[in-house]
């Protein structure tokens, strides 16, 4: 069959354009008419068909090949393309001869235009038909070498570094041909002329290095201690690659009897240790003693650089003096493969290297590590059982809850630990359920004996792993435990409710606060309270009731105080206020003026003139020079806002899977379509903003390819006409009263006053929309009114909020 | 917002702890060594820099000159007229505009290079400058075919420049691979990139157009420039400006556009970055236009262990199942990639401890210090892996037919056309 096949491509060539007019017609159509096959079957059976036509099919394709733009021959071009790699595929060599001859012959045409005879030479290609390689360059002359290096030398600008890649070129094509002396030479002769480009030098150091074996190390060191950054990283990196056991031995020599300045020992140790050849481990392992210890940390990464686990009896042995953590650093970064190494090494170690080695294997994360680990967990040495118990968290699972129980009952030295372990493992659990009952069954079987002194300690310890639990049954059992006998137990109830997952004990805090017959209670009591109340998710408004609650519980100044520091992480106005009321008491008037400063720092955007206030009344009560300054540069920022429009509401971020920021742009979601159902909140300033007066939305909502609403109401007294300057990062749409005055859908960074825009604002209040695109990178804005003269308008101000 | 920048000596120490690799930067960095204690000058404190390409994508990354600042934005570059006057308008004072990217390069006065441009000129542009003694930040893809990126890698190398890509980054991705190196998932993985987890493939937005009538190229617009080392075709506008994304003479789809986005940290979190799998395999429409990248449904990439990474576009075939996780094991699951929520639940906490390479060092850093490890965005080699994966995929893709890749070699095993399709041809002057 291919002889026929081949005879009639005879034919075909013979007959030129004869085939231009090809026989397939309708079949070819329907063919064609298929392309691209989304469908499997079509796919995998229109090509086959295609191809069963044969060479002649490639004429008919050709012939319906058009000019861009006079027609559409698509389904040619993707017949001919898929038919490329159709015939390509491995096994189907005898299809692939008869399509490379005849898209050949196609190409031996003088009648293709310039775009349609590459359109069939790239078909070639994508057969894997490939011009045949160049011939390997010829090794250059010594008169090719002076042509090359005088042009390197003598071109200016551009040319210049393009001449010397080819001198470079050349070296490395005469050190291929066995002359490295020649080779050597050129590189030697750069470094000298050129040794003010460092990516010349760099080059230089990398070819002499290839070729000049030992000879060329006196110059990587100096390099790599030399004056130059890129070209010390250079040799660095040259000398680590450079072959040979006489370039270890070299390099090894420089380190040997303390040789050089404790510098050069640090970075002759970071050569050996990256070029991996273990012949240096002797020279090494002798600087493990080095006086310097910077050597000597150099010194064990290289030692676990060359030998691997076999490494780790002298980075154990240094686990247990003054440069464990070199060595334990060491021990994390050693392969898998060491595991089972230091596994070992654990029976024998002294206590303090058992503990470093317990702390290792918890580390590195091996599941072969837990029975090692549990092994130690009642060891004599307190340590080791901490490290045990530490790696029993990591590792352990719910299985293990019941002895960390038991542990901490009875090991008052290891229960830190212990809980610390048992929170571990409560965290990876679904349902804390199971775990809250091992420890309500502990809790309940504690007798004087369990414990460490008495009930008490090991109760308490219980007590707080209840803490770690949550639930209603755990809750349940610390409430009975504030009418224990043993006051340990109580406190340690009073504890565990102040450290509760979730806001559940706020009522019952709040009672002991209020009503502890002991002050240590009610101190502890209402610390929980403000804790957990911060962390309750309530909303800011709530969260400011309940810290005037707390206020008014805290009988102690030092209470007081503890209100405040809560108080201060709060940007809302009703916090302010407090702040401000809360400076009129003497005994906490500082710490009221610090939460109003940072308090109003926050407002200075969405509430300009109340925080105005707020601020200089804050310098004047407070004496403290940091808060001053705070709240003088906060000051200074509502100066430098004063133009700029910074109040505002934010919503967002709105995101819709498959759209990028151009199209979010474009895309209305709630705000637009109903924004009395969106939830609103201030926009947070961040501090680091510059200029102050930037929109930081990034700050605010975070993330990437999503949009994000800001909307705010304006007041001008009179009608005014007026220009809205606009900056944004990316795309901004503006609408007042509902009404879009702006668009610009562009990819930019924030400048502002990028956009100018002649806008009609109304008398009275109205409300601006301003939508804002994220792509990538950073997302902000900046917004103001001006004038139609460019300066300001009068009487102008802008409040958070929409219009009434 | 802005980023809270570590300092240099609390980077080594975080480094040192929590490096996994041992390579000689992270043993005994000799700049630092040389730097604080034998009285080298240290780097300078501005780093001077040069946009080339400010449409769109450049116009983003334009730092503004402040006044009353020492300017950093020294120069920016275009074919486009009009976004030259842009660009020079953002710039603002000291800045100066160029037509013709190889003069940006002469200047002495810029250390970095932002190579800002379509992927057609990515590859050049970058080796010239490094050639040049500059320091790169490419956008991604870092190249538009395979070789390009071994070119890349090596000058990088011989020339001792910095070069990393901008792509999103590995910064926060920590959390994942702790849990991928802690083995609490088991294995194999199974990773899903697809829009029900976070990753838009943009496929239709980025398609080319198969019906272009050629227009007349506008004054502003350097047509011939523009395109550079790819063949000339009649100009239309859907072939520049965003749009060059859906052709493969410019770019590869929108695979290309977001590959290197949402797959770079997903390699370093299963910490098979400096790799390359070994078949892929691809559904979707066959065959592809010859000029205009379009439509695919799935990718599979396979390692040899049993690792699997699955990108599902959502554009084309079976709808994404919405059940299906983020990342799976035989013992557990990763429920998205910011490292929080898990099945079982914990296991992030639980791994917090486990030694990975922190991956948050700035461009800018790196080249301060000449310290091009534990880099937020991929280093140049990193990147050139990662593109690798997209370039296959779009092998796979094009030609119908599953991908055996030795990702030692970096070559394709056992099919000559695909093998031929990891190098391609410049237009004349313009080679690697």
């Amino acid at each position: 069959m291919a002889f026929v096949r081949h005879a009639w491509l005879g034919l075909v060539l013979v007959a030129g354009t004869a085939w231009a007019a090809a026989p397939f017609g309708t079949d070819l159509d329907a063919l064609l008419g298929q392309l691209p096959s989304s469908a499997t079957v079509s796919r995998d059976s229109v090509m086959p068909r295609i191809a069963a036509m044969g060479p002649e099919v490639v004429f008919a394709l050709a012939a319906r090949l058009v000019e861009p733009g006079k027609g559409d021959d698509n389904g040619a071009r993707w017949a001919l393309h898929g038919l490329a790699f159709f015939v390509s595929r491995p096994g189907a060599e005898a299809e692939r001869a008869w399509y490379l001859e005849a898209v050949k012959a196609e190409l031996a045409k003088t009648t293709w235009s310039d775009f349609n005879r590459q359109f069939l030479e790239e078909q070639l290609r994508m057969t894997g038909e490939v011009a045949a390689a160049p011939a390997l360059a010829p090794v250059p002359t010594e008169k090719d070498i002076k042509v090359l290096e005088r042009a390197a030398a003598s071109a200016t600008g551009f040319d210049r570094w393009e001449r010397t890649d080819e001198l470079l070129a050349a070296a490395r094509v005469l050190a291929a041909g066995k002359r490295a002396a020649a080779a050597g030479a050129i590189y030697r002769r750069l470094l000298k002329a050129r040794a003010d480009e460092p990516q010349v030098r760099c080059a230089a150091l990398e070819g002499l290095a290839a070729v000049d074996g030992t000879k060329a190390c006196p110059d990587l060191l100096a390099a790599l201690t030399g004056d130059a950054a890129d070209v010390a990283d250079c040799a660095g990196r040259v000398a680590a690659a450079a072959p040979g056991a006489a370039v270890t031995a070299w390099w090894a020599a420089r380190i040997a009897n303390a040789r050089g300045s404790a510098e050069v020992r640090t970075a002759v140790l970071g050569v050996l240790a990256a070029r991996g050849d273990a012949a240096a481990l002797p020279a090494v392992r002798r600087t493990l003693k080095d006086s310097d210890p910077g050597v000597r940390t150099a010194a064990l990464r290289s030692d676990a650089a060359l030998a691997g686990a076999k490494a780790v009896p002298d980075l154990a042995a240094a686990l247990g003096g003054p440069d464990a953590e070199a060595a334990r650093s060491c021990l994390l970064d050693l392969p898998d493969a060491a595991t089972a190494a230091l596994e070992g090494t654990v029976p024998a170690a002294p206590p303090k290297v058992r503990a470093g080695l317990l702390g290792v294997l918890g580390a590195r994360g091996s599941a072969s590590s837990l029975p090692v680990a549990l092994a130690y967990v009642a060891d004599a040495d307190a340590g080791v059982r901490r490290a045990a118990l530490g790696v029993v968290g990591v590792l352990g699972g719910p299985d293990h809850l019941a002895l960390l129980v038991g542990r901490l009952a009875q090991d008052a030295d290891a229960r830190e630990a212990a809980a610390d372990a048992f929170g571990l493992i409560v965290k990876r659990m679904k349902d804390p359920a199971p775990a809250a009952s091992a420890v309500l069954a502990a809790f309940r079987a504690v007798r004087p004996a369990d414990g460490a002194g008495s009930t008490g300690g090991a109760k308490a310890a219980l007590l707080g792993l209840l803490a770690r639990t949550g639930g209603e049954a755990a809750l349940a059992a610390e409430r009975e435990a504030l009418g224990d006998t043993d006051a340990t137990a109580r406190e340690a109830a009073v504890r565990a409710l102040g450290d509760w997952p979730d806001a559940s004990p706020l009522a019952d805090l709040a009672m002991l606060a209020k009503t502890a017959p002991e002050p240590v209670f009610r101190v502890l009591a209402l610390r929980g309270y403000v804790r957990l109340a911060g962390e309750a998710g309530e909303g800011d408004a709530v969260l400011v009731g309940r810290l005037r609650d707390a206020w008014a519980i805290a009988g102690r100044p030092e209470d007081r105080v503890l209100v405040l520091g809560a108080l201060g992480k709060v940007t809302h106005p009703a916090a302010l206020e407090m702040a401000l009321k809360a400076m009129d008491d003497p005994a906490v008037k500082e710490e009221a003026a610090a939460a109003a400063g940072r308090i109003a720092g926050e407002l200075i955007l969405s509430r300009r003139e109340v925080a105005r206030a707020a601020l200089d009344r804050v310098l004047a009560v407070t004496t403290s020079d940091d808060v001053k300054k705070a709240a003088r540069a906060s000051i200074d920022s509502i100066v430098e806002c004063s133009d700029y429009v910074t109040a505002w509401e934010i919503a967002g971020p709105y995101v819709r899977e498959g759209l990028d920021d151009k199209k979010l742009l474009e895309t209305p979601f709630e705000p637009e379509r109903d924004p009395a159902r969106v939830t609103w909140r201030l926009l947070p300033r961040n501090e680091d903003s510059d200029p102050p007066y930037l929109l930081d939305l990034k700050y605010a909502l975070e993330g990437e390819h999503r949009t994000g609403y800001l909307r705010t109401r304006v007041f001008v007294p009179k009608k005014t006409k007026a220009i809205l300057e606009a900056g944004s990062d990316d795309g901004i749409k503006v609408w007042i009263d509902g009404k879009v005055v702006h668009d610009n859908n562009a990819w930019r960074g924030t400048k502002c006053a990028d956009d100018k825009v002649p806008v009609k604002l109304p008398k009275g209040w109205c409300t601006v929309l301003v939508k804002v695109a994220q792509g990538e990178g950073d997302w902000s804005a900046c917004i103001r009114f001006r004038n139609v003269d460019g300066g300001p308008i009068e009487g102008l101000r802008a409040e958070a909020g929409a219009a009434e | 917002m802005k980023r809270a920048r570590l300092s240099r000596r609390a980077f080594l120490g975080r480094a040192a702890e929590a490096a996994a690799a041992v390579t000689l930067f992270s043993i005994v960095p000799a700049r630092v060594v040389a730097g604080l204690k034998s009285g080298r000058t240290p780097p300078s404190e501005t780093v001077t820099r040069a946009v080339i390409g400010t449409g769109g994508m450049g116009m983003g990354h334009i730092e503004p000159n402040r006044d009353g600042e020492v300017p950093a934005t020294l120069a920016v570059c275009d074919v486009d007229a009009d976004h030259l006057a842009q660009g020079l308008k953002k710039a603002g004072k000291g800045c100066e505009g160029y037509h013709d990217f190889r003069r940006v390069l002469e200047r002495k006065d810029i250390d970095v290079i932002h190579v800002v441009t379509p992927p057609h000129w990515h590859a050049l542009m970058s080796i010239a400058a490094m050639q040049a003694g500059k320091d790169v930040l490419c956008e991604k893809p870092i190249t538009r075919f395979h070789r390009e990126g071994l070119v890349m890698i090596e000058t990088a190398k011989r020339y001792g420049r910095i070069l990393q890509v901008n792509s999103y980054g590995r910064t926060g991705y920590e959390k994942l691979r702790r849990v991928v190196t802690s083995g609490l998932l088991g294995t194999p993985l199974t990773v899903r990139l697809n829009p029900n987890t976070g990753a838009m493939w943009k496929v239709a937005e980025w398609s080319g157009r198969t019906d272009l009538v050629p227009e007349t190229v506008p004054k502003a617009l350097d047509y011939d420039f523009w395109l550079g080392p790819a063949p000339v075709k009649p100009y239309h506008p859907h072939r520049v400006h965003q749009s060059f994304r859906g052709y493969w003479d410019y770019d590869g789809g929108g695979l290309a556009d977001m590959g290197m986005h949402w797959m770079d940290p997903i390699l370093y979190a299963l910490g098979k970055d400096l790799t390359g799998p070994s078949l892929v395999e691809s559904t979707g429409p066959w065959p592809p236009h010859p000029d205009a990248a379009g439509m695919w449904g799935t990718v599979t990439f396979t390692w040899p262990d049993g690792t699997r990474l699955l990108l599902e576009s959502d554009e084309w075939g079976p709808k994404v199942d919405k059940k299906a996780p983020f990342m799976e094991g035989p013992k557990g699951k990763a429920l998205e990639r910011e490292g929080t929520e898990s099945d079982p639940p914990g296991l992030f906490a639980a791994t917090a401890g486990v030694p990975v390479p922190v991956r948050d060092r700035s461009f800018e850093d790196a080249v301060k210090t000449r310290d091009n490890t534990h880099t937020s965005k991929p280093t140049g080699e990193e990147a050139h892996r990662t593109v690798t994966h997209i370039h296959l995929a779009n092998i796979a893709i094009r030609t119908g037919r599953p991908v055996r890749w030795d990702p030692v070699r970096e070559r394709v095993i056992g099919d000559a056309a695909q093998d031929a399709m990891l190098d391609e041809p410049m237009r004349k002057p313009w080679h690697l």
